[in-house]
């Protein structure tokens, strides 16, 4: 099955690779625009442990994006049909709902992947480790088996996929971030415009790339275009299989991708060296 | 080095690309706007600087010019980096106004 369903990409992610993604476990922070698209992007991937945080109840205006969601959802838990949907696209995967929004507390009392003590408590069903020299990120989580050997830096506990739709509740993430010591990867969207960048555990946050007072930032303009949504959501993910077929920093680290869809164009801004 | 006497020194001023020839030790930069920044400007916009100067001053001397631009949260870039408003700038090819977009 593996041969066949993935067989597109297996080459792509190196030997190893692949099974970083599909080992590490990953958390969607908002399943609406941009959440509906990674969440797809990675469930065709790989047979992931998806996490869904989601308060929200689908609405009409979100059909234009959410492409998780028909008519039928209408009035309906983002998180229960967005898991629903994704297995009719992969059958395969473990996907654990959280209707309600994520902050560090809610994350710390009520993840599947994360206890307080650092330990993971839900890496996945698979097993098989990784070949870790091919792809320059040790493979799941925990601790290396042996720590004197010249290995590669550890992957992080889980990645972090920032969905949100606003920068006040992106601080919660940042919080997680740097309590967790998990990657997150973040997007945002307005219009035809967009960016996306990468916040290692330890190293540049959102205050780096957007200023000391980022949680203050308005919430954002009500006009969202599908095809800005998919972009930024495509930088997101593949910033992420980077990750796991080469380690970090993933080329979206200390950089911020900023995509204007009236010019077509993605320009690279580093906000640190 | 007295960077604060420097500061003072510090011209800007501004309009389209073109309008403003280099004088003295004045040069004329463009601006590149993102976002919302675009719809508020008519123009292709650029301004006239002397350096060196601070961020934080390019920026409020950028709302002098542009008063519009003070509805719109924003960072500035210079030559493809995002600056704190605590640096000093030496020299500038481009300057970019960067606001974040929150939506998801």
């Amino acid at each position: 099955m593996k041969e066949s369903r993935y067989q597109r990409h297996l080459s792509i992610l190196g030997n190893g690779g692949w099974e970083v993604l599909r080992d590490i476990p990953i958390v969607i922070a908002g399943v609406g625009g941009l959440g509906s698209h990674v969440a797809t992007s990675i469930a065709r991937i790989a047979p992931v442990t998806l996490e869904l945080w989601d308060p929200g109840i689908v609405d009409a205006p979100d059909l234009n994006r959410q492409i998780l969601y028909t008519p039928d959802s209408l009035g309906r838990r983002k998180v229960d049909d967005a898991a629903r949907e994704l297995v009719r696209v992969n059958p395969d995967l473990t996907i654990h709902s959280r209707a309600e929004a994520i902050t560090e507390g809610s994350f710390l009392r009520s993840s599947s992947v994360w206890r307080p003590d650092g330990e993971p408590t839900d890496t996945g069903r698979h097993s098989g480790p990784p070949d870790a020299s091919t792809t320059g990120i040790a493979p799941g989580a925990g601790p290396r088996s042996d720590p004197e050997r010249d290995a590669p830096p550890p992957a992080p506990p889980f990645v972090l996929f920032d969905c949100l739709d606003s920068f006040a509740a992106r601080s919660e993430l940042d919080a997680i971030r740097r309590r967790t010591g998990c990657t997150v990867f973040h997007g945002g969207v307005e219009g035809w415009y967009g960016q996306a960048t990468t916040f290692p555990g330890d190293g540049p946050g959102y205050a780096d790339a957007f200023g000391p007072d980022f949680a203050d930032t308005p919430a954002a303009a009500k006009p969202i275009l599908p095809t800005t949504v998919a972009v930024i959501a495509a930088l997101q993910v593949s910033d992420c299989i980077s990750l796991c077929t080469n380690g970090s920093p993933t080329p979206l680290t200390g950089t911020l991708a900023v995509y204007d869809g009236r010019r077509g164009s993605v320009e690279r801004l580093e906000y640190r060296n | 080095m007295d960077r604060s006497a420097e500061r003072d020194s510090s011209a800007v001023t501004g309009g389209a690309p073109g309008a403003h020839g280099a004088h003295g030790s004045s040069r004329e930069v463009p601006v590149r706007l993102f976002g919302p920044l675009s719809d508020l400007a008519a123009a292709p916009v650029a301004v006239t600087i002397a350096l060196p100067m601070q961020v934080a001053d390019l920026r409020v001397a950028i709302l002098d010019i542009y008063p519009g631009f003070g509805t719109v949260r924003f960072k500035i870039a210079v030559d493809g980096r995002i600056r704190d408003d605590s640096e000093f700038l030496e020299k500038i090819s481009e300057i970019a106004l960067l606001p974040p977009f929150a939506g998801g």
